[in-house]
C-alpha cells in the first residue's frame, strides 16, 4: 500500500539533551545517517542567545552532537534541501537548550520536538518503521504529551505538528491549528489531543488507572506501553489511519471520552 | 594617692589613645570622601570623551561610505532576480566604489589619525587616573569603617577603567580598519560586495514588513526581535523573514522561539483581543517567510 499523506508528530518533555543527546542521535542517525556529503541531508540549529542562525550546512552528526553537547542551541534540527518535493521532505527538530538557559517553551513542558514526513518518504522508509522510531524517541526521552497527525499536502501535517503558520495554508486550515491549541499552555499536565496517535505521560497513565486498563479498555486499534510509564495509542490501524479533516470523527470522540480525565475541560 | 595617680595617667593615655584612634577614622573617612568626589569628577570626565570617542568614530566611519546610489546599482547588479546579470558590469562598479572610498579614505588619513590620537591620548589619561584612583580605594579598604564604601568605590573604578578600555579598543579597531582602506584592503562590511549583499537583506526585510502590514515591527525581546508580528481577527501570528537559503521550517522555528516573550508581552494589548484565545490568552502561531536570497 502506498501511501498518500504525509506524517507529522509532536512531543512535549523535560528530558535535556543538551545533557544526554543520545536519543536524538539514535533518531537522525536511523533515518538521516551520519553524515550527507551530497548535502541532501541538513542540519540547521537556532543559537540559545539569540546570534542569526547560520545557514544550514551539510549533515555531520558527530559535529551538531558536539554544538548540542555544548548547550549553545536553543534548537536543533536535520532536514533534507530546500527544493526537495513536498512528498520527499523528511524534518526532525527538537528544544535543545540547556537547564541553565531559558527554553522559551510556551507548553507546561520545558522542550518540544516536532517531525514531519512527506509521504513518498513514508513509503521508502516504511510508515510503521518511522513511527516506530518516534515512539521510541518518545520513550527515551519520557514524553509527557505528544500527538501523531496525518494530513496533506505536507506543509499542512507541518504546521499541525508544531503548531505553525504558512502563506501556504488556507484559512480553514489555519484556524484548525489555532483550534487545536487551546489547551497549549496545560500540554504535559493535560494531553495532547487525542489525536490518530495521542502520548501520555506517565502521570497520565496513573490517572487513567494504570497501562493494564488502558490496554484493556481503551478504545483503539493499538497500545504501546513505554519504558518511561507513559504510552502511546493509535486511534486506528495504520493501514487505515485517521486523516485531518476528512473522514470518520467517530474514533477520536470514542477515544476522547475515554481520555477525558486526563484532558483538559472548558 | 599613687594609686589614683597612675589612675589619671591610664585615664589620660586611653583619651589620647581615643583621640588619635578618631583622628585616624576621621581622616580614612575624609579621604574616602575626597576619592569619591574624585571618582565623580573622573566620571563627568569619561561620558564627556566618550561623546567626543563616538564622535570622532562616527566622522571616521563617513570616511568609508559608500555612495548610496552607486551602491543600490551594485544590490541590483549581484542580488537583483529579474535583470539579466552582469558579471563585469557588477565588478566594475565594486572596484568603482573602492576606489572612492579610498581616495576619500587617503585624502583624509592624515587628519583623521591626528583626531584619533587626540582621542586615544585623552583616554589614556583618562585609564591612568581611573588606575590611581582604584589604588587609593583599594588602600582605604584596610580601615575598618571605610572599608565597605572603600570596596564599593573601588569596584566603581574597575567598572569605569573596563569600560574606557573598551573605548580604546574601538578606537584602536577603527584605526586598523583606516589603515587597511588606506592600503586598498576592503575587510567586511567595508567590502562594497558584502556589503551589498548585507543592504539586499535588510532591504527585504523593511520591504517584506511593509507588504505583510506588520502591526509590529523588530520588538525588542529578551529573545531576541521578531521581524513581524500581525494582530488578525483569529490570526495573530509572529513571522520570521529569511533569506531562502533556509528552509520554512527553519524560519518558522526561529519564530517559534519568540512565542512565549511575544504572549506575555502583549497579553494585556487591546490588539490581542482580535486573537483567537486558549486556556491562557492570546494565541499566536509562528510563521516562516522566505525572500529570495542574493546570489551572484
Amino acid at each position: 500500500m502506498s501511501t498518500v499523506t504525509a506524517l507529522s508528530a509532536a512531543l512535549h518533555f523535560d528530558h535535556e539533551l543538551a545533557a544526554d543527546p543520545a536519543p536524538f542521535a539514535v533518531l537522525v542517525r536511523a533515518l538521516f545517517g551520519e553524515r550527507s556529503s551530497d548535502g541532501a541531508f541538513r542540519q540547521f540549529f537556532v543559537w540559545a542567545d539569540g546570534r542569526k542562525p547560520r545557514p544550514p550546512a551539510s549533515l555531520e552528526l558527530a559535529r551538531l552532537l558536539e554544538l548540542v553537547r555544548s548547550g549553545q542551541a536553543w534548537l536543533t534540527a536535520v532536514e533534507t534541501e530546500p527544493g526537495t518535493p513536498a512528498d520527499l521532505e523528511m524534518r526532525v527538530a527538537a528544544g535543545t537548550t540547556p537547564h541553565d538557559k531559558p527554553a522559551r517553551s510556551v507548553t507546561r513542558c520545558r522542550y518540544n520536538f516536532d517531525a514531519v514526513f512527506g509521504a513518498a518518504r513514508l513509503d521508502e522508509l516504511g510508515a510503521r518503521r518511522v513511527l516506530d522510531l518516534v515512539i521510541a524517541f518518545g520513550d527515551a526521552v519520557a514524553a509527557r504529551a505528544g500527538v501523531v497527525h496525518w494530513a496533506a499536502p505536507t506543509i499542512y501535517a507541518a504546521c499541525l505538528a508544531s503548531c505553525g503558520g504558512s502563506s501556504q495554508l488556507t484559512p480553514a486550515q489555519s484556524g484548525h491549528i489555532q483550534d487545536l491549541m487551546y489547551w497549549q499552555p496545560r500540554w504535559g499536565d493535560v494531553i495532547r489531543g487525542p489525536q490518530w496517535g495521542t502520548f501520555l505521560g506517565a502521570a497520565h497513565v496513573a490517572t487513567l488507572g494504570g497501562i493494564a486498563r488502558i490496554e484493556r479498555e481503551a478504545p483503539c486499534a493499538r497500545v504501546v506501553a513505554l519504558g518511561s510509564g507513559g504510552a502511546f495509542l493509535e486511534a486506528t490501524p495504520i493501514d487505515r489511519p485517521l486523516f485531518e479533516d476528512r473522514g470518520d470523527p467517530a474514533p477520536l470522540a470514542e477515544l476522547a471520552r475515554f481520555l477525558a480525565p486526563v484532558m483538559g475541560t472548558r | 594617692m599613687r594609686g589614683s595617680r597612675v589612675a589619671v595617667v591610664i585615664a589620660s593615655g586611653a583619651v589620647v589613645l581615643a583621640a588619635l584612634a578618631a583622628l585616624a577614622y576621621g581622616d580614612a573617612k575624609d579621604d574616602l570622601s575626597r576619592a569619591r568626589s574624585d571618582y565623580d569628577a573622573l566620571r563627568s570626565r569619561y561620558d564627556d570623551e566618550k561623546s567626543k570617542t563616538q564622535h570622532y568614530l562616527d566622522e571616521s566611519v563617513k570616511l568609508r561610505q559608500m555612495d548610496k546610489d552607486q551602491l543600490n546599482a551594485l544590490i541590483g547588479q549581484i542580488c537583483g532576480l529579474d535583470i539579466e546579470r552582469d558579471g563585469d558590469d557588477a565588478e566594475r562598479m565594486a572596484k568603482d566604489l573602492t576606489d572612492k572610498v579610498v581616495d576619500q579614505v587617503r585624502r583624509n588619513y592624515d587628519q583623521t589619525v591626528d583626531d584619533g590620537s587626540h582621542v586615544w591620548d585623552e583616554l589614556g589619561r583618562l585609564e591612568s587616573d581611573a588606575k590611581s584612583l582604584r589604588e587609593r580605594a583599594h588602600d582605604l579598604e584596610d580601615k575598618d569603617d571605610v572599608k565597605d564604601d572603600a570596596g564599593k568605590l573601588r569596584e566603581d573604578c574597575d567598572k569605569l577603567i573596563e569600560s574606557i578600555d573598551k573605548q580604546m579598543d574601538k578606537v584602536n579597531r577603527d584605526k586598523s580598519t583606516l589603515d587597511n582602506v588606506k592600503n586598498g584592503v576592503m575587510n567586511g562590511a567595508n567590502n562594497p560586495t558584502i556589503r551589498a549583499r548585507m543592504q539586499y537583506g535588510k532591504d527585504m526585510h523593511v520591504k517584506l514588513q511593509s507588504d505583510r502590514s506588520c502591526d509590529e515591527k523588530e520588538v525588542v525581546l529578551s529573545s531576541g526581535r521578531p521581524d513581524c508580528i500581525k494582530f488578525d481577527q483569529d490570526d495573530c501570528k509572529v513571522i520570521e523573514f529569511k533569506p531562502d537559503t533556509l528552509s520554512e521550517s527553519d524560519a518558522r522555528s526561529q519564530a517559534e522561539g519568540y512565542l512565549s516573550d511575544v504572549r506575555d508581552h502583549f497579553k494585556s494589548d487591546d490588539r490581542a483581543r482580535r486573537c483567537k484565545q486558549n486556556a491562557d490568552g492570546p494565541v499566536f502561531t509562528a510563521v516562516g517567510e522566505l525572500y529570495p536570497a542574493c546570489r551572484p
